[in-house]
């Protein structure tokens, strides 16, 4: 009885829930299975699975696998990388601690967009951009980033905007340092090293999960910085999957195929935190 | 020369001086107490010997080498925390034997170390398990055994047993004594507990504010109180202490001269309570504790003083009454007005 009283309070939410998510997939599923184009009206027959086919079959396509997996897996890196030697640079105390850490959280609060644009102008411009000047200082020939090395340039913006995210959690976590551990530690004779290695690593394992898990999410979908700067150009060379299901809908105006595109981005999400449930589960266990 | 030497060690904390020059000279297998009450620096002290604050006056010499700025794994000392501080993602047997694989032992001389403190400390079943999935009393031990692995110097101990229920504290306390008597190892003990200073101890080192109020083995201690913060730090309850004013001309045939503004001490089991006019003060009951052994009798004198008689008879008083204390004259401790003792009870020497 009781069970059922809970279940029944429960219904609104899971169910609203539940709609929220099932109508959109499955209208995405009834896309992709009908010939949608809107540049072609007419009759949307069913069409079977041909509108995978042509997704898959795209040449776009392969780079855009890759491009996503580049893309996610280089700024998971970094920012695990950065934010826990950020977290831990700033983890000890020292003059005007609160002041830095708000501003080392701050990139977080801009705007995907205004971020990418940020970069495109005032950092990467070949010409009057900061790194151009910082390149022409040391004598070098301006970098043209965008074109040169157009994915790089993406995995930059975006590292620069998660690493907050890590930094954030990670300086959450050390706080939970136990001091007298690293205390003993020292006198059993760890240096800053070993410390690293044997407590301060382990004591992160937990946040670590959390953010690649988190990143993973989101980065997943990465858009308005390809969108903004590169365009997912020179050629694919940054187009990613959620930016190729863009160019497939709305500038090729196939409905089909984008849906398509869609259901094979969540196949892929699905694929990815199964693996990942996997390797990180374990580590939550503990 | 003795084997630990601290010579005229300060710490400051800002503009506060935590330790105000603190000179003790400890002998090579001693068992030694700092006891005081909270925040007068016993953890302070105890980190700066091992190296955890900066000693910012003074010297440390460790077996004729001078540590006073040499960096904790350098000293040659094993600490036992308050809250054990093990590392949790470690198993006991890895807890055990961390200082040792940093340092490059050889894997089978660790194995052999681990095992034979393990077997000392009951711990063998448990050394594959971490310790979250250990009691509280098991995790002390294993953060003892961290210790006897090392086979340091000096064992540093700060209040092992206050995150211990009561039963286990004193169950703890026999282990620690008696495993410091097998290894006769060199060891420094923190604690706030008069108890287990008293029971413990080879040496008891009073503390308060910083300072050394007095040093000496705990029944010395009991006995010789050199002040009054010892002499009322040190029993339960605690010595009585009363202003000489309170005696009139009785205190005359104590001391002379007397120390103007002085008290005088004495401990609750040499305080009788007799029938009116056979004692020196008259006073009132304000409650009785029967204890069953032994009865703690609460009287107010006139002057507004609580004076506490234990007796191991039990009492027939009640609160409210009127009674008379009787002193026992030779138990008498005689204080000057700055708290330094004058004379101490001739009853000791006997
Ligand atoms: N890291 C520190 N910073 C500032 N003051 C401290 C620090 N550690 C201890 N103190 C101060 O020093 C005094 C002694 O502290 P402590 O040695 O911990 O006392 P105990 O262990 O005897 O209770 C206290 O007044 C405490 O506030
Ligand atoms: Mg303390």
């Amino acid at each position: 009885m009781k069970k059922f009283t809970a279940r029944f309070l429960l219904t609104p939410a899971v169910g609203s829930l539940f709609l929220w998510m099932i109508v959109p997939l499955v209208m995405s599923i009834y896309f992709s299975l009908i010939r949608y184009n809107l540049m072609s009206p007419g009759e949307h027959e069913y069409i079977g699975l041909m509108n995978y086919e042509f997704f898959v079959t795209d040449p776009a396509f392969w780079p855009a696998v890759l491009n996503t997996f580049l893309l996610i897996g280089s700024v998971i890196v970094i920012t695990l990388v950065f934010g826990m030697a950020l977290a831990l640079l700033v983890n000890d105390k020292f003059p005007g601690q609160s002041i830095v850490r708000v501003l080392l959280i701050s990139p977080f609060f801009v705007m995907p967009a205004v971020n990418a644009l940020l970069w495109k102008h005032m950092m990467m411009n070949p010409i009057y951009g900061v790194l151009a000047q910082v390149w022409r200082f040391f004598g070098a020939q301006p970098v043209n980033w965008l074109e040169s090395y157009p994915l790089l340039s993406v995995i930059i913006m975006v590292s620069w905007q998660w690493l907050p995210f890590a930094c954030l959690i990670f300086i959450t976590s050390l706080q939970s340092m136990d001091r007298e551990q690293l205390e003993a530690a020292r006198m059993d004779g760890a240096n800053y090293v070993q410390q690293f290695r044997y407590l301060y690593l382990p004591h992160l394992s937990r946040s670590v999960a959390v953010v690649v898990m988190i990143e993973m999410i989101f980065l997943l979908s990465v858009f308005a910085e390809i969108f903004t700067t590169t365009g997912g150009g020179p050629g694919f060379a940054s187009t990613n999957v959620a930016f190729l299901i863009f160019v497939q809908g709305l500038m090729n105006f196939d409905v089909g195929v984008a849906s398509a595109g869609g259901l094979f981005a969540v196949l892929l999400a699905n694929i990815a935190s199964v693996f990942l449930i996997r390797i990180i589960g374990k580590s939550l266990e503990k | 020369m003795s084997f630990l030497q601290l010579k005229n060690i300060e710490k400051f904390f800002g503009d506060h001086r935590a330790i105000k020059g603190v000179d003790l000279s400890i002998e090579k297998g001693e068992f030694i107490v700092f006891v005081g009450p909270s925040g007068c620096g016993k953890s302070t002290l105890l980190r700066l010997i091992a190296g955890l604050e900066t000693i910012d006056g003074g010297n440390l010499l460790l077996d004729g080498k001078d540590i006073t700025h040499a960096p904790s794994s350098k000293r040659d000392l094993a600490m036992v925390f308050q809250s054990y501080a093990l590392y949790p993602h470690m198993t006991v047997a890895e807890n055990m034997s961390f200082a040792l694989k940093l340092a490059g032992e050889d894997k089978k001389v660790i194995k052999e170390k681990v095992e034979h403190a393990a077997e000392i400390l009951n711990l063998t079943r448990y050394l594959e398990r971490t310790p979250k999935a250990l009691s509280g009393g098991q995790r002390q031990r294993v953060a003892i055994g961290r210790a006897i692995v090392r086979a340091p110097k000096v064992f540093l101990f700060d209040e092992p047993l206050s995150n211990l229920d009561a039963a286990l504290r004193v169950q703890t306390r026999v282990e620690i004594a008696k495993l410091h008597r097998e290894l006769g190892a060199t060891t420094i003990y923190v604690t706030h507990d008069q108890v287990e200073a008293m029971t413990m101890a080879d040496r008891v080192v009073v503390l308060r504010d910083g300072a050394i109020e007095q040093v000496g083995r705990p029944l010395e201690l009991y006995d010789r109180p050199q002040n009054r913060f010892v002499a009322q730090f040190i029993g339960m309850p605690q010595m009585n202490m009363l202003p000489i004013g309170e005696f009139g001309s009785y205190a005359e045939s104590l001391v002379r001269p007397l120390p103007v503004g002085g008290h005088i001490g004495v401990r609750p089991e040499h305080v009788t309570i007799t029938n009116a006019g056979e004692g020196q003060l008259l006073a009132t009951v304000d409650f009785v504790e029967s204890l069953g052994a032994e009865s703690l009798v609460y009287a107010t004198t006139p002057h507004g003083v609580q004076v506490v008689s234990k007796q191991s008879v039990r009492s027939s008083v009640r609160a409210g009454d009127t009674v008379s204390l009787k002193f026992e004259q030779d138990w008498l401790h005689v204080f000057d007005a700055d708290g330094q003792v004058v004379s101490n009870a001739k009853g000791v020497a006997k």
